[in-house]
């Protein structure tokens, strides 16, 4: 390896996902007779372990997992190319999983092994992904001094009642960008422009921390009003710390809809399908379990987000979530305006 | 024995066989001149652009301040505390004296863990704080961890040992005589200190200085979860989030360029100590101090303990305590940690003690080995794991199994092999030279000497080089986030990923745990450099 | 600050862990004169030294400035209020101040140019001029110690204590640094204590001189009284070498003289050839020339060292002897 010519490795940098040497093509499938599936997973939750294991068993494979954030999974697949062993990739956010699209990681799945019942809506337009868990971005509150009338429409949080009251995270999270996206998408870019401004005035501070920072900065009284999502809020009141769920009990969720009556704004965790997979067959069967009622309790298990299938129970913590409503709109928007939230974002001056 | 025979001068031709410095030096640049060579070499793309115009100022400078605030805090907190434990006899000094490198165990991120939930303003002291005043969050301003200045406590908090051990050293080496006579000429003990035994200590405590802002610089656990724009912080989302290896690399030259200063200005203070004329160096009989001034001595050894060390490790073991159910899978994490740091140690101290053997034999090219080592050294783990990256596209390798483990012990040794060299090389100064002369004039193998003679000799340094390593491997963060192999979880990872994920009480048990695999190789450490008074890299 | 009072030690004492070490020791330094501590190492003269510069508490006893208490046991007047000044032997020069700063440093009483001008004198008076900006690590071992002693005095310290000033330096330096440190310190006019381990040293220079072993002070006084007139063995042993002697083996002539006792010592300066002597011996070697030779004659059973002298003897020749009183001792 010390003797790679420097044009050689010029040329592997700037072609990387092609330029892999042809004698790589190695034994993964040809070889062995075992079934074995490569999970990419940006989530990391033993309740997974679990899942991952009654899969094992049912199917009769062997999982292998990498599990990391989602922008590193994203690197590491562009940096192995043609290499890549993963097979399917689970991140949260659809609009983690367009990026892994946008950058030609993925491939569709053949609708026709997709055996489950999940709403068009809640997968991508040609199959690319698909929804496995619902999460809903919300507004935790302090009922002792909000009055919900005034923060039940995503655009009321823009408004001077709501001045020096608001705790919400970075705008660069791509829960915020999420939301932005469905935003444009809304009401158009012009009043989303103008709600990110009325929010960043009505803030009770700098954007810092984590969902669940903010949902605590609510009970501990330095803002009344939090944008958070919800399981986030669930896994406070399942706690097992005393202070967690006493913040729990001392906040309230609200579901607030966009201003056309469109209801919530409603996330998935999703799984796609990579592009170097030699196993879609084994992939669509891995989905296929996900989305049975095992599959969908175990998946949520941990991490108190809500089953897409109506037969699996809803975790404990999120039996609270309060009631919504959703339209039929793609989720697909999430990732083409991406880019666009962030320079919204960046306008309002919210960091 | 008959090869034990003296020849009639001494004879230098035994040597490790001449290849070896040559390969660990290559070895050991590989991964930074790979991930320089890439920075550089790679054309401009519109996100360097965007980087340069409007963020490469940004990281630069919040690195820079970030730097400067440490810095402070950890001077102001070590040389005080160095200079009461070292001259004066108060209540508990004698624990003190020890305890406070165990602040050294923690690494930065677990230390920003743990005061983040303690300080937050949902958290404990809050809480108590608002119910015995009644107030109300809003109506009190208090000091935010998610700031530049809190990353700066963070940092200087876990890395102030650095400092402490050099002064300590440094104050214990002091001439007593000179300390006397500046006191029997009406010295106050505070001009004692600023006038006689500061600039006599400069040296080394600048020394220690520069190699705890080097490892400030090469944060980015505690800046990523505190939301710091750090250039380590930078390096890592030019990659990650702007799908830019090539940017991340430019970036990582300028991070590299800031550690290797503060590295070379610590070799060249370490080297120019003051040239004392007094012979007696012998530890100074501590003084008593007298009942308010000794309580005061304890009080803020205590305070600097326990902001430290006991108030962030008892929130991670209450929580860890409170959250004992979801701690099931935590044995896997444990024996990867311990395997990949054993494995990355053991290669670490392999290639430190050639490279020390080297030295020895071939004076006139130990710059080779030396620059090397310091390059990666130098490097932070993010850097590192980025060459790592490059290391597996330019050979179309994916990181699986052996491989990615293999890289990643690789990069471990790119970046501590230097810190494993410094005991042992420490260890050799203090041996008399013609021990080693005595030991080549003998016409043996250069296995037979190494096993004879080196190896009795270095043995202490192999140890604590051994010890140094394992810890730092344990905690390092970035690289291993990057490259470890597929479904391997080591304890590092398994924090960062909870705490990450918000989900903080999780994150304490592997937190907890790395701490403690530190303490011990910490405390002997400090033990170790205690006695001997030396220097540490 | 020249009250030129005396600095007292009464009845002081001092253990460690490791037992006593200065043990009921009473010993007045008297202005304007050079008191010489000497003993064997282990004697406790560094530690009562250090008594007297307030680095130590004492376990019992009181040290006086005058009749100002500076130590006793419930007392400690801190080194840097007792205006002492001190000279070590490794001189301890502060390494990153010049020659000019060093001496300065004490000087904090003065405005900044009246520092400036003692400090100065007090290089001339070292005769160290060419060497003023320069740093210690510069300087000759003699040059250093004498910066040591500028700095001690310029102060104008009520006292002085020097902890084997002269023994760190080359022999050849000796000599004139100690006579200009020494000086110096008679100038002053304060009491002056000098911890050695030079007998030559203390009787050439000091005014009075206690002997300590085991942590006692076995004796003071002049140099005169102290050695020839010593309370016991150890003290006349530790002015310059003395032999001991069974009475009984001595040559009759001189029995008679010390009759009652069992043993006499005397120092090799007793044995004087002198024609009229009482007794005759033979000389056995004879090495070294003038106030070096060493000189042995047979004497009964025994070879002794006789007083050298200009005549030098030859091996086998015989001389008479005569035994000078006033350097034989009997305890």
């Amino acid at each position: 390896m010390r003797h790679f010519s420097l044009p050689l490795a010029a040329s592997l940098l700037l072609g990387l996902a092609a330029c892999a040497p042809a004698s790589q093509d190695t034994e993964t499938s040809v070889a062995e007779p075992e079934k074995r599936l490569t999970v990419y997973s940006a989530r990391h939750y033993d309740s997974d372990k679990l899942l991952y294991a009654a899969f094992e068993e049912q199917a009769g494979v062997t999982i292998d997992v990498r599990e990391t954030n989602a922008s590193q999974l994203l690197e590491t697949m562009k940096a192995e190319g043609e290499n890549s062993p993963a097979d399917v990739i689970i991140a949260s956010d659809a609009g983690a999983l367009w990026r892994f699209e946008d950058a030609g990681l993925t491939q569709a799945f053949d609708a026709d092994l997709i055996t489950a019942d999940v709403p068009a809506s809640l997968r991508h337009s040609d199959n690319h992904w698909i929804g496995l868990a619902k999460r809903i971005r919300l507004v935790a509150y302090d009922p002792e001094l909000v009055d919900t009338a005034n923060i039940d429409q995503w655009t009321d949080l823009a408004d001077e009642v709501n001045r020096g009251e608001i705790c919400v995270r970075s705008s660069s999270n791509i829960y915020n960008l999420s939301l932005m996206a469905e935003m444009i998408d809304r009401v158009g870019e012009e009043t989303a422009s103008a709600w990110a401004a009325g929010v960043k005035a009505n803030m009770a501070r700098n954007p810092q921390g984590g969902d669940t920072d903010q949902i605590r900065a609510v009970a501990a009284g330095q803002c009344s009003i939090a944008i958070v999502n919800h399981y986030y809020w669930a896994r406070l009141s399942q706690s097992d710390s005393e202070a967690d769920r006493a913040v729990a009990e001392k906040t309230r969720l609200i579901i607030p809809s966009f201003d056309d009556g469109g209801g919530a704004h409603v996330n998935i965790t999703g799984i796609a399908l990579s592009k170097t997979s030699e196993n879609p067959d084994l992939a669509a069967e891995f989905v296929n379990f996900l989305l049975t009622k095992q599959g969908q309790e175990l998946l949520t298990l941990d991490t108190q987000e809500l089953p897409i299938l109506a037969e699996a129970d809803a975790p404990a913590g999120a039996v609270d979530v309060p009631p919504y409503e959703r339209s039929d709109a793609s989720l697909d928007v999430f990732g083409e305006n991406q880019a666009e939230a962030q320079r919204l974002y960046d306008l309002a001056g919210w960091n | 024995m008959n090869r034990l025979r003296p020849s009639i001068k001494p004879r230098f031709l035994i040597s490790a066989p001449k290849p070896v410095p040559i390969v660990i030096a290559t070895l050991l640049a590989i991964p930074v001149i790979m991930a320089a060579w890439f920075g550089v070499s790679s054309g401009g793309s519109e996100t360097w652009d965007h980087l340069l115009n409007n963020r490469l100022l940004e990281f630069t400078t919040t690195t820079l301040g970030v730097l400067v605030l440490a810095g402070a805090l950890m001077l102001l907190i070590a040389v005080p505390s160095a200079w009461l434990v070292s001259l004066y006899e108060f209540p508990g000094r004698r624990i003190f004296d020890w305890a406070l490198v165990m602040p050294l165990a923690m690494p930065g991120y677990v230390m920003a863990y743990a005061w983040a939930d303690l300080a937050g303003i949902a958290g404990p002291l809050h809480n108590t704080f608002r119910s015995l005043t009644g107030l109300s969050a809003r109506d009190y301003w208090y000091p935010d961890l998610f700031t530049v200045p809190g990353l700066s406590f963070v940092l200087g908090a876990t890395l102030f040992p650095y400092v402490y051990i050099t002064a300590r050293s440094a104050f214990l080496n002091q001439s007593l005589s000179t300390l006397e006579a500046a006191r029997s000429l009406g010295a106050s003990d505070f001009r004692l200190l600023r006038a006689i035994a500061l600039p006599a200590a400069a040296p080394a405590i600048l020394a220690g200085l520069s190699l705890g802002l080097m490892e400030a610089a090469a944060d980015y656990g505690a800046a990523d979860f505190l939301g710091i724009q750090t250039l380590g912080v930078g390096i890592v989302r030019a990659w990650a989030s702007y799908n830019e290896p090539a940017a991340a690399a430019r970036l990582a030259l300028v991070l590299v360029s800031i550690a290797f200063t503060l590295l070379i200005a610590a070799r060249f203070l370490q080297r120019g100590s003051t040239q004392e004329t007094s012979r007696r160096w012998l530890t100074p009989s501590r003084q008593a101090l007298g009942t308010s001034s000794k309580w005061l001595a304890f009080a803020f050894c205590l305070f600097v303990f326990a902001i430290t060390f006991t108030l962030p490790v008892t929130r991670l073991i209450w929580l860890s305590v409170e959250t004992a159910a979801g701690t099931g899978d935590i044995w896997e994490p444990l024996q990867n940690s311990l395997l990949l740091g054993t494995l990355g140690a053991s290669l670490a101290l392999v290639s430190a003690v050639l490279i020390v053997l080297h030295h020895q034999d071939a004076p006139q090219t130990a710059w080779l080995t030396r620059l090397a080592s310091a390059a990666g050294y130098a490097a932070p783990g993010a850097v590192l794991g980025l060459g790592g990256l490059f290391i597996l596209q330019v050979t179309g390798q994916s990181l699986t199994g052996l491989v990615a483990l293999g890289i990643l012990v690789w990069i471990y040794a790119t970046r501590f092999t230097a810190a494993g060299i410094e005991p042992i090389a420490a260890t050799i100064a203090r041996t008399p030279k013609s021990l080693a002369m005595a030991g080549r004039s003998y016409d043996v193998s250069w296995l037979y000497r190494f096993r004879r003679v080196e190896f009795p000799i270095m043995r202490p340094g192999i140890l604590a080089g051994a010890l140094i390593l394992f810890v730092e491997t344990l905690k390092e963060l970035p690289a291993t986030l990057m490259l470890r192999p597929a479904g391997w979880d080591t304890l590092a990872i398994k924090a960062h990923n909870y705490a990450t994920d918000e989900r903080l009480a999780q994150a304490m048990l592997p937190s907890l745990l790395i701490t403690l695999a530190g303490l011990l190789p910490v405390l002997l450490l400090s033990r170790q450099m205690n006695r001997t008074g030396h220097k540490i890299t | 600050m020249a009250t030129n009072l005396p600095l007292t030690a009464d009845h002081v004492s001092k253990a460690y862990a490791g037992g006593t070490v200065v043990d009921d020791v009473s010993l007045t330094l008297l202005p304007g004169k050079l008191t010489a501590l000497i003993g064997g190492s282990g004697a406790g003269k560094s530690t009562l030294l250090r008594l007297f510069a307030g680095f130590e508490r004492v376990d019992s006893g009181e040290i006086r400035y005058g009749e100002q208490l500076l130590s006793s046991r419930r007392k400690l007047v801190e080194p840097k209020h007792r205006h002492t000044g001190l000279i070590f032997q490794d001189f301890a020069l502060f390494p990153h101040l010049n020659i000019i700063q060093n001496i300065m440093f004490g000087l904090t009483a003065m405005d900044k140019q009246e520092r400036l001008k003692t400090a100065s004198d007090w290089v001339s008076q070292m005769q160290l001029d060419h060497r003023r900006e320069a740093y210690p690590h510069q300087l000759s071992g003699g040059e250093q110690q004498r910066v040591a002693i500028a700095r001690a005095l310029a102060p104008e310290p009520r006292a002085i204590l020097m902890d084997e000033p002269f023994s760190g330096l080359d022999p050849s330096l000796r000599t004139e640094t100690r006579q200009m440190a020494l000086s110096a310190v008679k100038q002053a006019h304060i009491p002056a204590l000098l911890v050695t381990h030079d007998p030559a040293e203390a009787l050439r220079h000091a005014d009075q001189i206690a002997v300590m072993s085991g942590g006692k002070l076995l004796q003071s006084g002049t140099a005169e009284h102290i050695y020839f007139e010593p309370e016991n063995e150890t003290v006349a042993s530790a002015l310059g070498p003395v032999f001991k002697h069974e009475v009984s083996t001595l040559p009759a002539p001189w029995q008679s003289d010390f009759s009652g006792r069992q043993h006499i010592y005397w120092r090799p300066e007793a044995l004087q050839p002198d024609p009229d002597g009482a007794v005759q011996a033979r000389v056995t070697s004879v090495a070294g020339v003038g106030s070096a030779a060493v000189i042995n004659v047979k004497l009964g059973p025994f070879e002794c060292q006789i007083s050298p002298q200009t005549a030098r003897p030859a091996v086998g020749d015989q001389v008479r002897l005569a035994l000078d009183p006033r350097a034989v001792f009997a305890f």
